[in-house]
């Protein structure tokens, strides 16, 4: 082929336009998932015929059924078609598939669409199953091997009562409820179908918007003609004479499906159609216990002869009942048509509550042993209740996680001085947590300078080893033996021990212990001397004298020419004070507050402030260096007490 | 053609090199697409081959001047060099038929058409043109019924009614088709990158 033939070749299949092609390559369009080439607007949009092929799948008395697919939805439905074209058969067939499209119910058949063909041949559409009917799954099912659990064909039965119930509620009836008519699906659904000789129920009141019209449908469904299928028609569709056709007469059929689904056979039986006729009037039944092989229980039994009973007052009044009676079973409640008496509602009660029934009388069997034992048990859940309550207590204190949080507050407080929160808060940390070692050291530390020694050296012995653990853990194992447990460590221990700590705020936390515990001022008296050396490091010896004299206790200091902090005397109930030539600075009047100060003597200080003696109210005598005081102030504090300038 | 597989594209080496190789090359695509223009300007086809002879010379003079920006610029000046060389021939022919005139001055879009306009054209034509190659080519992957499917659906007739003529489910049309289009879309692409 030569470039100009090619030429013309290629334009010529030019004629289709593939454009849209090319713009698909280049966006890239074709690797997306989608599916372009389905084009289901366009698809939809052009179809002429809404239906594809008829595929024959079955026959009834006026109409025939066929496959087809529905193109528009793109799924296979069943068409139902009159099979002789008359204008009568199109109008009956018409009102029926009206009828059926009106109800619409999972258990009922449902209708998709309706119209007419090319052919003028009226048609409606409805879900294609491939499920078999009620009446081929009897014949395979009741003779097969496998057995066919009751709580299936129980559930398949309500099924058919729950579509009937709801149809009634409309005020339809089906007239011609019977295992052909029933088609169950896969997983057992049930579909009511073939509504043909459905009936509108006149009935006033309770006409709602969706009420079915009865003039549009009634005369068409009777015919004159004996409607129904023997063997599930009710005696009254068999003869008029016996009553009207209502809810009953479907109820007839409901008992008629029950009493298949537990003998796998039709309840009237008969060669020839009259036969049949004849035992359905006479209510000619063979009784479900007759059948051979076949277990029925009896109170299914009494349901479904109860339905099918002759008389329609003595039927079931509604389809309702007839569920309640089948759930009641199924609950292992004795169903009314039973005529149960208390024996055998007792043992259905046993029975629906094997597990309950075994535990309760096991209860009666063990209950009847232990009461004897109940009176010495109970001495003994008492004495557990205490334990178990003091144990609670202590288990709402007991959270692990607070327990170093409280050990360190505990230090702070007993540096702090406040001994018992810091002991408060050092036994909940231990208690808290038992493994706690760091809450151990604290517990330890604050037992030694509270001067437990003993406590002191059980906690320590548990905590972390350390410099400071071990110098306090000796200490305490050293001075445990000057004292008894609950006694304070005498004047001379306290000062040994005092020396023995190295640091200034160890010395401090012991002393302060001690200020707030001392016995008598006499014993703490000596201490103070030692105490000063600490809180004067410069200082290498104290002159320090004590005397009480006449219930007064006087502190003489003086001489002390490097003496710079007093701290240690503070609060003491001093009534005269001789600082006279030390080194206090103003600063030091802060320990006198709170004394019962009478003689007070502070020449040869650096205090050259006198605002602080108004905190001394007992105040009557006053030395202080000569001309440290202006003439102004002096003239109105000797107007108070005495006042002597050395 | 495993040439084309270089990097440089088709475009390129024609302007830099101006090789006879890359010539031939241009050759093979171009003149069934300027011989498309031709047509679609209502020449016949033995004029059309005529035309195209034109302007592929004048191309291989002015190509290598040529400087294009975008390949669709490229088309749209190659749809105007041969809308005048169209005109050209028709001006040069004295027995030119009436309805030629007619059909080139009023029915064909090319003639009166603006620069933008023709850059339009030129492209729709072009990716038909490129379509149609890969069409071509992949055709000989696909069963005759597949490819028919294929066509029967392109023309715009239902899947249904192709479906029903084929004795075969809607879906499987669409998948064929589906199967036809994707091959076609990376041979387009494939194209689209030898022919820039």
């Amino acid at each position: 082929m030569d470039s100009s033939e090619q030429s013309l070749k290629i334009f010529e299949t030019l004629s289709t336009d593939l454009t849209e092609i090319y713009e698909m390559a280049v966006q890239r369009e074709d690797l997306l998932s989608e599916d372009f080439s389905a084009s289901l607007y366009s698809e939809i949009r052009d179809l002429r015929d809404r239906y594809g092929q008829r595929k024959l799948i079955g026959k009834g008395g006026m109409k025939q059924v066929y496959k087809v697919e529905d193109k528009t939805t793109g799924r296979f439905v069943a068409m139902a078609q009159v099979r002789e074209p008359s204008d009568r058969q199109n109008e009956r067939f018409l009102r029926e598939a009206r009828l059926t499209a009106t109800l619409e119910h999972p258990n009922i058949m449902p209708v998709y669409d309706i119209g007419i063909d090319k052919d003028g041949l009226a048609f409606f559409t409805m879900k294609m199953t491939g499920d078999k009917n009620l009446h081929e799954i009897l014949k395979t099912r009741i003779s097969s091997d496998e057995p066919w659990p009751l709580v299936q064909r129980l559930n398949l039965f309500l099924g058919i009562c729950e579509g009937l119930a709801y149809a009634h509620s409309r005020h339809v009836l089906h007239l011609d409820i019977k295992p052909q008519n029933v088609l169950v699906g896969e997983f057992g659904e049930v579909l009511i179908c073939d509504w043909g000789l459905g009936k509108i129920l006149f009935d006033e009141d309770d006409e709602d918007e969706e009420a079915i019209d009865p003039s549009f449908f009634n005369e068409m469904t009777i015919d004159g003609i004996v409607k129904g299928t023997p063997g599930y028609m009710a005696p009254e569709q068999v003869d008029k004479k016996l009553g009207d056709r209502n809810q009953q007469t479907d109820i007839y059929a409901l008992g008629g499906i029950l009493y298949a689904l537990l003998s796998g056979e039709a309840p009237v039986k008969g060669d020839t159609v009259e036969d049949v006729f004849g035992k359905t009037t006479s209510g000619e039944i063979q009784p479900l216990k007759d059948f051979e092989g076949v277990s029925v229980p009896g109170a299914l039994a009494a349901v479904a002869m109860k339905a099918l009973s002759c008389n329609q007052a003595e039927r079931y009044t509604s389809v309702e009942e007839v569920i309640s009676e089948i759930e009641s079973f199924m609950g292992g409640f004795s169903t009314t048509a039973e005529n149960a008496g208390f024996l055998k509602n007792f043992y259905l009660f046993v029975m629906r509550h094997k597990a309950v029934s075994f535990f309760i009388f096991l209860i009666a069997i063990l209950s009847s042993v232990f009461v004897f034992k109940l009176q010495k048990s109970e001495r003994q859940a008492r004495e557990l209740l205490t334990l178990y309550e003091d144990e609670k207590k202590q288990n709402e204190m007991i959270s692990k996680d607070a327990s170093p949080h409280l050990a360190t507050q505990a230090l702070r407080y007993l540096y702090s001085y406040d001994f018992e929160l810091s002991r408060d808060l050092a036994e909940k940390a231990v208690l808290r947590d038992k493994s706690n070692k760091e809450a151990k050291l604290v517990k330890g530390l604050m037992h030694f300078y509270t001067q437990e020694f003993n406590k002191a050296s059980r906690a320590l012995l548990k905590a972390p080893k350390s410099a400071t653990r071990d110098l306090i853990l000796k200490l305490s194992e050293e001075f445990s033996q000057y004292k008894k447990p609950i006694d304070r460590l005498s004047p001379e221990y306290f000062n040994k021990l005092l020396f023995k700590l190295p640091t200034l705020s160890q010395r401090r936390v012991l002393f302060r212990n001690e200020v707030q515990n001392y016995s008598s001022v006499t014993n703490h008296m000596k201490i103070i001397p030692a105490m000063l050396l600490v809180n004067n490091p410069h200082v290498k010896k104290v002159n320090f004298s004590f005397v009480q004299k006449d219930g007064k206790n006087i502190l003489d200091l003086s001489g002390n020419s490097t003496l710079e902090q007093v701290g240690c005397i503070r609060k003491m109930p001093l009534h005269k004070l001789n600082v006279e030539g030390t080194n206090l600075a103003y600063r030091e009047t802060l320990q006198m507050r709170g004394m019962p100060l009478e003689e007070l003597n502070i020449a040869g200080t650096r205090i050259k402030s006198f605002s602080f003696l108004k905190a001394l109210p007992n105040l009557k005598k006053l030395v202080i260096s000569k001309g440290a005081c202006p003439p102004e102030l002096l003239a109105e504090l000797r107007a108070e007490m005495e006042v002597i300038e050395k | 053609m495993e040439d084309f597989q270089t990097r440089q594209t088709l475009l390129e080496r024609i302007r830099t090199r101006h090789d006879e190789e890359s010539w031939e090359d241009f050759v093979h695509y171009y003149r069934h697409y300027i011989y498309i223009i031709c047509r679609r300007m209502n020449l016949p086809h033995h004029d059309s081959e005529e035309v195209v002879q034109q302007v592929l010379v004048k191309l291989w003079e002015k190509l290598p001047e040529f400087k294009y920006d975008t390949k669709r610029r490229f088309r749209g000046w190659l749809c105007t060099v041969t809308g005048n060389a169209v005109k050209d021939f028709m001006r040069k022919q004295k027995s030119v038929r009436k309805t030629h005139e007619s059909a080139t001055d009023e029915k064909c879009p090319l003639q009166k058409a603006s620069l933008p306009d023709i850059e339009e054209i030129a492209e729709k034509e072009w990716q038909n043109y490129v379509a149609s190659l890969a069409l071509e080519k992949v055709k000989k992957n696909f069963s005759k019924q597949v490819f028919d499917i294929f066509l029967a659906l392109n023309e715009g007739r239902s899947r249904i009614e192709v479906a029903e003529e084929h004795k075969l489910p809607p879906n499987t049309i669409s998948v064929y088709k589906k199967r036809v289009v994707s091959a076609m879309c990376s041979e387009i692409r494939r194209l689209e990158e030898e022919l820039s």
